[in-house]
């Protein structure tokens, strides 16, 4: 009997084995599969634009007081960044121009007027104001108090400084203003200066981005 | 009574003799073997057209996942006439592709288009098969760039990217990352077989065939039936069926005139969209 079942289960491997080697003549053994390592692949930053530009030297001697200044404003839903004002500055630079940038807290007034003018102007309001004061102080003695010149001066300043805030635009912002000799070093740091002037805008700020 | 004893006889003989039992373990073993061992197939998939939809992505993602499931299944030929698409569908294909052959050899032919994102899902085969004049290459990729945020003034956002998702710049910036991505793959897949530099790469140049295959693109000229012999010869297997899975591909209109563009600017909106995507000239 245990020879008839060995010979049944060895007619079932023979078939077995038969459709085996019928169908396959081996394995897939899969080759390593390799993926992208995708963690480093990282944004490019934006390359600076080279650019070498071949000016006379006298341009800026040209330009009159009053056009010394230029503000580029990255504000105001101005729809660019700094870094692509690249060409721009350096073609500035090239003719003897000088790069600044400025935050919102910075003086802009001051900076594109200059300390001297910004302090003529300074007492030419406070003239125009002691001015109006006059009749005012006439008006109010009628009236039941009087306020003192100190406490007018202050509102005075507090009114100014509000309207110099309100003036200023919340982001980043760029003055040019002539200088006939620019070193190399200055053109560095102009570019660095861009740089940073980029990371400012690409962080957010409580303000957000204006553009 | 006689005739009934001498059958009862001549089969109890028959039944305990040895043929019998060779006969019944046959019988058996052939049964058995139809449930054990069922005949092995190769299947075939065709990307067709371009890879612009999340459905048709979807499409060839279930029949990929089938296909890895499937214990008929031995290996897959993947029959491309694509231009590319989206780049997420592009990659979503691509990286189920691995997953599959991590299981099961899959074997590239290339039709007649293998352009961008049609080549980036040929790449994660084993074996890439193109007829001499198919059209390989474009390597690279573009962005439809986000609209400038002139939102309407009754609009409100909580954040300056709020609508757009990012800076026309940054989406230039993010292109560039795509397109070494893209590179990346080709060298990682290609290996030593790569005879272009990155450079050449990335002019997103077409080529034919025959070309490819110099410039180590594709691995041999061949048709679907050298690509159905290569998959079966990957899998192991000597007789094998072929079962060609069915999709609804998407109308081929992407051509570089003026109306298919428009098309393709249509489906932009505020924000960018990236595209391994070759527009094809008529």
């Amino acid at each position: 009997m245990i020879k008839r079942i060995v010979i049944v289960i060895v007619g079932i491997i023979v078939v077995l084995l038969g459709r085996g080697f019928f169908f396959y003549s081996g394995f897939y053994t899969p080759s390593p599969t390799e993926i992208t390592e995708y963690e480093e692949i990282a944004v490019p930053p934006a390359p600076l634009a080279e650019f070498a530009d071949k000016v006379s030297e006298n341009v800026s001697a040209n330009i009159s007081e009053e056009e010394r200044s230029i503000l580029i404003d990255l504000a105001h839903e101005n729809n660019f960044e700094v870094e692509e004002l690249n060409v721009l500055m350096l073609r500035l630079v090239s003719r003897g121009f000088k790069v600044k940038f400025f935050k919102a807290e910075d003086k802009l007034k001051k900076e594109l007027l200059g300390e001297e003018e910004e302090v003529e102007e300074e007492a030419a309001e406070e003239e125009e104001i002691e001015q109006k004061e006059e009749p005012l102080e006439e008006e109010e003695a009628e009236q039941e108090e009087e306020p003192s010149e100190e406490m007018n001066k202050e509102e005075a300043d507090k009114e100014k400084e509000e309207e110099e805030e309100e003036e200023l635009p919340p982001d980043v912002f760029i003055i040019v203003s002539p200088q006939k000799e620019f070193s190399d070093e200055d053109k560095k740091t102009i570019t660095s200066l861009s740089r940073v002037a980029a990371s400012y805008c690409s962080s957010p700020t409580p303000l957000g981005r204006a553009r | 009574m006689s005739w009934l004893e001498s059958t009862k006889r001549l089969l109890h003989r028959w039944f305990s003799s040895i043929p019998f039992f060779i006969l019944l373990g046959l019988a058996l073993g052939f049964g058995i073997s139809l449930l054990a061992i069922p005949r092995p197939n190769i299947a075939i998939l065709t990307v067709s057209g371009p890879i612009l939809d999340q459905t048709y992505a979807d499409n060839i993602l279930n029949r990929l996942q089938y296909a890895r499931d499937s214990k008929d299944i031995k290996g897959v030929v993947l029959r491309i006439d694509s231009p590319g698409g989206g780049a997420s569908a592009t990659e979503q294909i691509y990286l189920d592709i691995l997953r599959l052959r991590e299981q099961k050899p899959v074997v590239a032919s290339i039709g007649t288009l293998a352009a961008s994102g049609g080549y980036y899902v040929a790449l994660g085969s084993n074996f890439i098969y193109a007829e001499p004049t198919s059209q390989i290459g474009s390597i690279g990729a573009f962005v439809s760039l986000p609209q400038p945020e002139e939102l309407d003034e009754e609009v409100g956002t909580t954040g300056p990217f709020k609508a757009t998702g990012q800076s026309r710049r940054k989406a230039i910036s993010h292109l560039e990352m795509i397109r070494q991505e893209f590179i990346d793959v080709v060298k990682l897949q290609r290996g030593d077989r790569l005879q272009l530099s990155e450079e050449e790469l990335s002019l997103g140049e077409i080529l034919v065939g025959v070309e490819a295959l110099r410039y180590g693109l594709i691995d041999e000229i061949g048709t679907r039936t050298a690509a159905l012999e290569k998959a079966a010869s990957l899998a192991g297997l000597r007789n094998y069926g072929i079962l060609e899975f069915q999709i609804d591909t998407q109308p081929r209109r992407w051509s570089f005139g003026n109306a298919d563009l428009a098309d393709l600017k249509s489906q932009t909106g505020l924000f960018p969209r990236y595209y391994y995507l070759y527009f094809e000239s008529r």
